[in-house]
């Protein structure tokens, strides 16, 4: 009688707790129509600039009491070939509102991508909006570049004082070196080893090693109020997809190219095969390219997707503006971030780990009797 | 080497002159099937991959297959770029010009594959 009591109780506390959690709800609905729909739409514009690379460092910004939007950052040199090579700071642009006029020539930015444009910047669009303008060979030092600037540095920098202090201390990690130790040997032990196998493993570490660090500082890096988002870039996952699709290639045994041309093997005779392989072939060969564009997707999308949810999230507490709607979105937000800082790693470790599984299938050698 | 440049030399010489015959008994002119220059290319290109291909065999035995794919990849490039303004010269690409491009190119592409095989298992 006692226990059926308790839980009538509970309930009424759940129905009462999802009533304000739905009223908190509606009132901000209610809010967003008085607002109309400007706030949401900042946020939308936000996340998508926040997700793209930049040419300057943007920190943060804020309106001034005079009014004027003030831009909190360092600005990076834009570097461009148009009929031969052009190099100023991105601090021409004023954020996208002035046009940079350099050796005669303007340039402006439109939805963050320069063009060649007259000394009024007009930006001329065709019937589905895309510019015409010339786009000059752009090589600038940008957000992303920066980013990954300044995770090499860190990691040369890191690995270096771990080599040193095993030099130093007869084979004994000391330090922060004592943090990535473990690190290191579980992408041995546990990724490479298994993988690859105990013959071949060796000459694949650096990259596996690299590859691994490269990725999950980056992705820590993303979560950090720098705003950085270098791995939710697909240019960046091309990359790094293309070196494994190019090593997984180049060190591929003849065992691994039969597998793809001659997937039966001795097992029938190969007029029986011909049909056969006019099916399995173009699969196998189809895979090579598959297995390594799953890889640049998986961390581009995994990523992206990350930064849109968080951000979303961040700017539910702007749309809220209520004392339940608000902390709720922060609360959700600080969890998601949570978890962020786990897919960073997972991320990183299951790009390694399949780069291994695929560099084991190259380096994959059968008895032949 | 000669061996297997005759064998494909052979074969290809089996499937122009059965393709040949289709034709002639359908009536269809060779001129308007675009027989003989689609032929002619493709057995050039053809013969100079494998030349290199067999010749590769030879030096660089563990990039062969990695050497087979990327020649099979510029032989479809030099098709396009040789045989495309050829077919496109009247404004249209026919289901007659296409038959004709794919028979020699599948032809070659499958003899290609066979001689991999067959030279991948006996490293």
């Amino acid at each position: 009688m006692k226990r059926k009591s308790t839980i009538l109780i509970s309930a009424k506390k759940c129905v009462a707790l999802l009533a304000i959690l739905f009223a908190s709800f509606a009132f901000a609905n209610n809010k967003e129509d008085a607002n109309g729909g400007d706030l949401k739409t900042e946020i939308k514009e936000y996340i998508a600039h926040h997700l793209l690379d930049s040419y300057d460092f943007s920190l943060f910004s804020y309106t001034n009491e005079a009014g004027e939007h003030v831009y909190v950052g360092a600005p990076l040199p834009i570097i461009l070939w148009d009929n031969g090579l052009k190099v100023f700071s991105s601090s021409k642009f004023h954020h996208g509102e002035t046009v940079a006029a350099v050796d005669g020539n303007y340039y402006a930015l439109y939805h963050n991508k320069i063009y060649k444009t007259d000394a009024e910047g007009t930006i001329n669009l065709d019937e589905t909006n895309h510019p015409t303008n010339l786009k000059p060979l752009d090589l600038s030092i940008t957000k992303s570049v920066v980013s990954m600037i300044l995770v090499f540095a860190l990691m040369f920098f890191l690995f270096k004082s771990l080599a040193d202090s095993y030099a130093k201390n007869g084979g004994v990690a000391a330090g922060v070196g004592r943090f990535f130790e473990p690190i290191v040997l579980y992408v041995r032990d546990d990724i490479a080893r298994p993988n690859i196998g105990e013959k071949k493993y060796k000459k694949y570490m650096s990259f596996l090693l690299t590859v691994f660090f490269f990725i999950w500082f980056l992705n820590i890096l993303g979560l950090t109020p720098l705003g950085v988002n270098v791995t939710g870039n697909i240019a960046v996952t091309f990359g790094l997809a293309l070196l494994t699709f190019l090593i997984t290639n180049l060190t591929g045994t003849k065992d691994y190219w039969l597998h793809i041309f001659d997937p039966l093997g001795s097992s029938m005779a190969w007029y029986a095969k011909v049909p056969l392989y006019i099916i399995l072939i173009p699969i196998e060969v189809l895979g090579v390219f598959i297995k390594p564009f799953s890889l640049l997707i998986r961390l581009y999308a995994n990523m992206q997707a990350g930064h849109i949810v968080l951000m979303s999230l961040i700017g539910l507490m702007f749309i809220f503006k209520s004392w339940l709607g608000s902390p709720l979105s922060f609360g959700l937000a600080f969890a998601i971030s949570l978890i962020e800082v786990l897919v960073a790693l997972l991320q990183a470790y299951i790009f390694t780990m399949l780069s291994a599984l695929y560099f084991g299938f190259a380096a994959e050698e059968h008895e032949h009797h | 080497m000669r061996l297997q440049l005759g064998s494909f030399t052979l074969f290809y010489l089996i499937v122009a002159l059965v393709h040949f015959f289709i034709l002639y008994f359908l009536e269809i002119s060779l001129s308007q099937a675009l027989f003989f220059e689609v032929y002619i290319s493709v057995f050039l290109i053809t013969l100079l991959l494998l030349f290199g291909l067999l010749r590769a065999f030879r030096r660089m035995s563990n990039y062969v297959a990695w050497l087979y794919s990327v020649g099979s990849v510029v032989k479809f490039g030099l098709f396009m770029l040789l045989l495309w303004p050829v077919f496109k010269a009247d404004g249209q690409f026919s289901a007659l010009e296409k038959t004709t491009f794919l028979i020699p190119y599948c032809c070659s592409l499958i003899l290609e594959t066979r001689i991999l095989i067959v030279r991948l298992n006996k490293i």
